[in-house]
């Protein structure tokens, strides 16, 4: 009893030393913002005086549609010219989507992995097995040493973003950094404070090992995250901004509220998809960082201990990637909301095709995913009862996905056209709408719960009482849930469009209960399971490491498309109908143009990241611990 | 025996020799081109793995790795060769697409192809760094896969829309652009002023004529009227010294009427006061040229603001040759005869209004109300029209079809075949000379109001004139 | 629920099911082979024949023909299910492996033949496909024409603007001449040939015959795009009655393309690639959510509202 008042006297010194800090570092913040931020308050006052004065001119807020004075200058009218546009001979555009790409690889995968390691240490400590505790606090420092080398190159590649826009795209340049004027002081000051964190926290990893201290260094990772996310904010509202313009009047004029040109209608949404967004990415680097260590390892240890580190990554990357969907359909819905416009120009317009992309991606992340749990069952003894069903879910993935991958317009010769007679197929045509794809991508989901419920169970046989009753309820449950989910996507035909869209409600709820139930349900079933074996770490095909690579690959590509089609979206404006672009580079790029450029920064950022891991490799060759027994190891979600 | 290494040594060699066919034989093609391209980019390196080849060869004599080692030189060269071909691939069809660009962009993911088939065979030789080149192929084949999936799609490329009318400053315009904005005022389009019946906001066309011969009867051909305006001024009827003496009607005050000095300032008055000087010949008939038939046009219906009447009299200068004066001259000018109250506010940007219909095109659609009608197809400007505000011209008979159409139609002149008030006015409309209201002249009405108002256009004009009733209210407008 | 019509043609759970009927099928019968006669089938094999069985089945049971890439699309996710059975356990995927690595290897004399010819095929085959690619092409361009492209945010017609996102059908309206969009389920199924039938079943039959008057030329009796001169374009007309056209659609949507035509299409609509006209040159405002009102009405689908 008094260790652990002992330990949470501990935790609230911690946690009391933690808010000091942040907030004296998050102060520049909170001192730079009162100016516009205070405002929205004092803006009546303000303006009666202005009114008296007759000094001040007021304008109205394109967004807010609040009136404030007029502080800055207008959006300048740009023409195409080496005043405006100063070029290389390239195209300036192409120059620096590269370079801001590969600044936000890293960027998010620096912002990432301070999260892993905030996790993984955390599970460490509180983890009552010494081996494991170390062996997961081992791998948080891993991580941290990884980040650390990228964490330089973020802050070059930033750098060279910035001269990269002042350079080629000065008058937009000046008009923003204009109206961010204090946001980017305060996101300036805010990296030295990331810096600063970031250094003490792996520097005196070692130091701050045991009791207190340990709470302290826990506690940091916090601070360095929160600073992290505020940054990433910061940045993302620039680009919001840019797209969804608010706080300045339609002339493009700054009206002295800064907090309204930070919070557009389009900040929060992106804010909340980048930051589940970096996750899954970050997830998606360490696994193909573990894949790599896997398979140039020489000895069984190694690959045991890589083969655990790169399961626990996906399995976070995973974790993250499933709510994705959800913030972007957020996303989306406030585009539309926004500019109904901008929304049918991204899911039914010119960039509709890059949606068809994004599908395959998706198709590929969850076929990869159950893939590499099927070749997990492979190191467990007694997962043979479960591979036979194998191959009825990938019939079951593989239909769907050819559901979901039906494209709603056909790319077809004429002469097609007339053979099929019309756009529409009567058969496919019916797999090109939403009812269909819901169906689809449900029950996709809900065949990648089942195989990760088939994982768990690999080599435990349930020997609590009620076993039998637990495996019938979660046939049943589980069939229900395949039935509901495809019936309603066949009734979603026949009713109409506003009736349909709330179909979709008990479709991932059928989902998600799938997911929540069935895994917890499991999870109690387990307990005090008979083991079949142990988890023999280390005995994975080859191929389920190139499994990991490609889910981080093509994390990779789609973030760059989905960036790619969140920024051109804005078609050919700077700041979505504020500023217009006049350089000759104002045209939307042809779909496989923006395939090569993605493929491109897709390919430079591994080639780079795989440098920096070979740096990391070089570093301090400490042995990894040894794999601890198999019975030890947590299967993170039941850990949770 | 056909061991992995003379298979190698056989593939090399048939590559080589294709390739060497093919310079031979095709020595344009395309193929050829890249070789070419990569030759240029990576002779240098393939000249270093040459050497070690050509070293290991003949000064390793004793080493027993030797042939392994000439083995790896000749399978690296195959490999740097086709890495660069990959490279120089890239570097040929790159294309930003912008115009003229040479290169086709749908061609590169064939290099990341070779990529990973230059990595993947590289990785099965060089066993220190196998690994790294088989995830790096791996990546290399999954960019591939999407990027070739992208680029298998069929292209749109979207070019951004035409740039939007100025809405800066007229003042800060070109003259060319200003003049441009003038003739869309006057025409409807830039370009138009050679264009029979094309007309725009400012509806000048339908009474004036701009080029030489053109028939203009309701009001002067303007043609020339840079140079005709300062003859204007010296006339007596101007009486330039004294305006009091004028005897025009001036209906509505007018500041610094009669005193202009300039060609600006003669057109800039006549838009404004068009009262204070008729030319003779085209007063109001029976006013013995006391009175203009125009309406002042900073006012309602037409109200072209003062940028945009800069920008039409920029245009007759600029249209003759004469170089146009200054912006900032003819808002003087206008400000000289508009006073203060009355200058019309720039509501809009100039030229942001609707501009006239395009010629030939329907005016109105009749889903109208009656008194849009008659402003859109311009009747107020000739004729007085009680209920409909701003029709007060003056050219034609007031139309007070209740009225009048009975008297008409009992006129032994009536030579028409409407039998009823309706039939009258729709055959007035349709067919205006074949019965001419004494004493207005024939042939001024223009003939074509059946192409530029549709049915259901004239009916509501035909309801609404045939209730009107002299010295009566006038009906409400639908 | 009164309005459940079935799609005309192929329940396209029809094709699902027919698929999973084939796949339980396969796996039965290798099963039979070789869990009751003993015959073992080498993965490869099955593997191979399954991918050809796949790829007729979608050419040749399917109709009308699927396109090509459509086709492509579905061979390729085929194909990946075929390699994530195969590899899915090791001694599948040592039986896959087998065959391959006999002949890569050589071990018996018809292998080393098999590698042989290989061998010299594999330059002529990659000679080929770049022979084939790069030859001049005669078949028409494949088109990627976005039938319903991003609309403008207002349209203009007759004088009046009317925003795309607020602007509502005059004429779908219940008794009281409010708007509602549960008017159309209501009357799903009334007369508007009834003198006393409520007034939007009166503008659903003053559509009709507008519709008669002025559409079915090319859109057809039946709203399906087969109108008497629907086959002299090229793509023939829209077809009401699939789920993918106005059902996807707002009606407000609807309008604009109604009012503006198929000139007025954006550049990715590929305007050329539309003959429709601008139907506000011909018919006013009234007439034109009119004829919307009897389109939907006709064929059950509703407009789609935004959530």
């Amino acid at each position: 009893m008094a260790i652990i008042t002992k330990q949470a006297r501990k935790k609230i010194w911690a946690f009391l030393a933690l808010g000091m800090f942040s907030g004296l570092l998050l102060l520049p913040l909170f001192l730079s913002l009162p100016t516009g931020a205070s405002g929205a308050d004092p803006v009546p006052a303000a303006s009666a005086k202005a009114a008296d004065a007759k000094s001040v001119e007021k304008s109205r807020d394109v967004w807010y549609k609040t009136e404030g004075p007029v502080v800055g200058a207008p959006a300048p009218k740009t023409t195409d010219g080496p005043k405006d546009y100063p070029r290389y001979n390239f195209e300036s555009r192409v120059l620096l989507w590269v370079g801001l790409q590969q600044h936000l690889y890293y960027g998010s995968f620096v912002l990432a992995v301070p999260i892993f390691c905030m996790v993984v240490e955390y599970l460490g400590i509180i983890s009552k097995d010494k081996a494991l505790s170390r062996k997961y606090d081992q791998l948080a420092y891993d991580f941290v040493k990884i980040s650390l080398t990228a964490y330089s190159l973020t802050a070059l590649l930033g750098g060279i973003v910035i001269f990269t826009f002042l350079t080629l795209y000065p008058t937009f340049f000046t008009y923003l950094s204009g109206i961010f004027r204090p946001v980017m002081a305060t996101y300036a000051l805010l990296f030295i404070a990331e810096s600063g964190t970031l250094y003490i926290y792996y520097y005196g990893w070692d130091k701050m090992r045991e009791g207190f201290l340990k709470w302290v260094h826990v506690s940091m990772s916090v601070m360095l995250n929160v600073i992290g996310t505020v940054l990433m904010m910061l940045a993302n509202s620039w680009i919001a901004f840019m797209q969804s313009p608010a706080g300045v009047d339609a002339d493009g004029r700054y009206l002295g509220n800064i907090w309204h040109v930070i919070h557009t209608t389009l900040w929060n949404p992106i804010n909340v998809h980048r930051l589940l967004g970096n996750m899954a990415f970050g997830g998606g680097v360490v696994a193909a960082y573990a894949a790599y260590r896997f398979l140039t390892s020489k000895t069984d240890e190694e690959r045991a201990h890589y083969d655990w580190m790169g399961y626990v990554a996906m399995f976070i990357g995973v974790c993250f990637l499933i709510p994705l969907p959800f913030a972007g359909y957020w996303l989306m819905r406030e585009v539309y909301a926004y500019r109904q416009q901008m929304g049918i120009t991204l899911m039914g317009g010119l960039l509709a095709w890059l949606f068809i992309i994004q599908a395959v991606m998706i198709g590929a992340l969850f076929l990869t995913t159950n893939y590499y749990l099927w070749q997990g069952m492979e190191r467990m003894r007694g997962a043979e009862r479960y591979q036979k069903y194998i191959k009825y879910m990938v019939f079951v993935l593989i239909a769907c996905f050819i559901v979901w991958l039906t494209p709603h317009t056909i790319v077809m010769t004429p002469a097609e056209l007339k053979a099929m007679g019309g756009q529409q197929h009567p058969v496919l045509g019916n797999y090109g709408v939403m009812s269909a794809k819901n169906g689809a991508i449900n029950t996709i989901i809900t065949t990648t719960v089942l195989s990760f419920i088939m994982y768990q169970r690999g080599n435990k046989i349930p020997t609590v009482k009620w076993a039998p009753l637990g495996n019938s309820f979660l046939f049943g449950f589980f069939t229900m849930a395949y039935i509901n989910i495809i019936w309603l996507a066949i009734y979603g035909y026949y009713i109409p469009a506003n009736v349909r869209v709330g179909l979709s409600v008990p479709q991932v709820a059928s989902t998600l209960s799938c997911l929540f139930i069935g895994v917890t349900l499991n999870a109690l079933m387990l307990k005090g399971a008979k083991d079949t074996g142990p988890i023999a770490w280390g005995q994975i095909s080859v191929r389920s490491q190139y499994a990991l690579i490609m889910l981080a690959t093509s994390f990779t590509w789609m973030m760059g498309l989905m960036g790619y089609i969140r920024s051109s979206v804005r078609l050919f404006w700077h700041v979505n109908e504020i500023m217009r672009d006049n350089s000759p580079w104002a045209f939307t790029h042809t779909i496989g143009f923006g395939a090569n450029m993605i493929s491109f920064n897709v390919l430079f950022f591994w080639m780079t990241i795989l440098f920096v891991f070979w740096l990391g490799s070089l570093g301090a060759k400490k042995a990894p611990v040894t794999a601890p027994s198999g019975q030890k190891v947590p299967i993170p979600a039941s850990s949770h | 025996m056909l061991t992995g290494k003379v298979l190698g040594f056989i593939t090399a060699l048939l590559i080589v020799l294709i390739g060497g066919a093919l310079l031979i034989i095709l020595p344009n093609s395309g193929a050829v081109q890249l070789m070419h391209r990569a030759f240029h980019l990576g002779w240098p390196g393939a000249l270093v793995i040459v050497g070690l080849l050509l070293y290991f060869q003949f000064f390793r004599k004793n080493d027993q790795n030797r042939s392994e080692l000439v083995f790896k030189c000749v399978v690296g060269l195959l490999g740097y060769g086709m890495l660069f071909i990959a490279i120089a691939n890239y570097a040929m069809n790159f294309n930003d697409e912008s115009a003229g660009a040479p290169g086709e962009p749908r061609f590169l993911p064939i290099s990341l192809v070779m990529f990973t088939v230059a990595s993947f065979t590289m990785a099965m030789y060089f066993k220190g760094v196998r690994v790294l080149l088989q995830i790096g192929g791996f990546m290399f084949f999954v960019a591939a896969c999407l990027a070739g999936f992208g680029n298998w799609l069929p292209q749109v490329k979207a070019d951004p829309p035409p740039v939007e009318e100025k809405t800066a400053d007229v003042k800060q315009m070109s003259v060319s652009e200003r003049s441009d904005l003038g003739e869309k005022l006057i025409f409807g389009a830039v370009g138009a002023s050679g264009t029979q019946g094309a007309i725009g906001k400012g509806q000048c066309p339908l009474c004036h004529g701009f080029q030489k011969g053109f028939l203009s009867e309701r009001a002067p051909n303007l043609f020339g009227v840079p140079t005709r305006a300062l003859e204007r001024l010296t006339d007596p009827k101007y009486s330039q010294k004294d305006p009091s003496k004028r005897d025009t009607v001036q209906k509505e005050a007018c500041p610094g009427c009669g005193t202009a000095q300039s060609a600006a300032e003669y057109i800039a008055e006549s838009h404004a006061c068009p009262n204070c000087y008729v030319v003779a010949g085209f007063g109001v008939k029976g006013t013995n040229d006391k009175e203009s038939p125009m309406p002042a046009i900073h006012k309602p219906p037409i109200a072209l603001t003062l940028d945009e009447l800069i920008a039409v009299d920029t245009w007759l200068f600029a249209r003759e040759g004469v170089d146009p004066p200054s912006p900032d001259e003819i808002e003087a000018a206008y400000k000289k005869f508009i006073p203060e109250s009355d200058r019309p506010k720039p509501a809009g940007a100039p030229g942001a209004a609707p501009a006239g219909p395009v010629p030939g095109a329907p005016v109105v659609t009749g889903d109208e109300p009656v008194n849009e009608i008659f402003t859109k197809a311009l009747c107020f400007a000739c004729h007085t029209i009680p209920g409909i505000p701003g029709a007060v011209g003056a050219v034609g008979p007031k139309l007070v079809e209740k009225t009048n159409a009975p008297q008409r139609l009992k006129d032994p002149d009536y030579k028409g075949k409407a039998t009823t008030v309706r039939e009258y006015i729709m055959e007035s409309i349709l067919t205006p000379s074949m019965y001419v209201v004494k004493p207005y002249p024939d042939n001024i009405m223009p003939k074509d109001f059946g192409k530029k108002l549709n049915a259901a256009a004239i009916n509501k004009i035909i309801n609404y004139l045939s209730q009107l009733e002299e010295g009566k209210a006038p009906p409400k407008i639908e | 629920m009164t309005g459940l019509k079935l799609v005309e043609g192929y329940m396209p759970i029809q094709m699902l099911g027919e698929m999973g009927l084939q796949a339980l099928l396969f796996i039965f019968i290798f099963y039979l082979l070789d869990k009751k006669m003993g015959i073992k089938v080498n993965k490869l094999l099955q593997a191979t024949l399954l991918f050809v069985y796949s790829i007729l089945y979608f050419r040749y049971r399917i109709y009308p023909p699927i396109p090509f890439s459509v086709r492509a699309i579905y061979a390729t996710m085929t194909l990946i299910g075929i390699f994530m059975w195969v590899s899915s356990t090791e001694e599948a995927w040592q039986d896959f492996r087998r065959p391959i690595i006999a002949v890569a290897d050589a071990t018996t004399g018809a292998a080393k033949m098999i590698r042989t010819v290989v061998i010299i095929l594999l330059p002529f085959l990659v000679g080929f496909m770049g022979y084939n690619s790069m030859k001049p092409n005669v078949d028409e361009p494949i088109e990627l024409r976005t039938v319903h492209p991003a609309p403008p945010a207002s349209t203009k017609v007759h004088g009046k603007t009317f925003v795309l996102q607020t602007a509502q059908s005059p004429f779908r309206v219940d008794n009281d001449g409010k708007y509602s969009d549960k008017v159309q389920n209501t009357y799903i199924d009334g007369n508007p040939w009834d003198e006393k039938a409520p007034p939007y079943l009166q503008y659903v039959r003053e559509g009709g015959q507008i519709f008669f008057q002025n559409c079915h030329w090319c859109h057809g009796d039946n709203l399906n795009g087969r109108g008497m001169f629907a086959f002299a374009f090229n793509p023939i007309p829209a077809n009401f009655t699939d789920p993918g056209t106005i059902a996807q659609l707002q009606e407000t949507f609807v309008f604009w393309r109604v009012a503006k035509g198929g000139l007025n299409l954006p550049r990715e609509g590929f305007p050329w690639a539309s003959v429709m006209p601008p139907w506000e040159q011909h018919l006013t405002t009234d007439e034109i959510w009119k004829v919307i009102l009897f389109e939907y009405w006709h064929t059950g689908y509703y407009p789609r509202t935004w959530d």
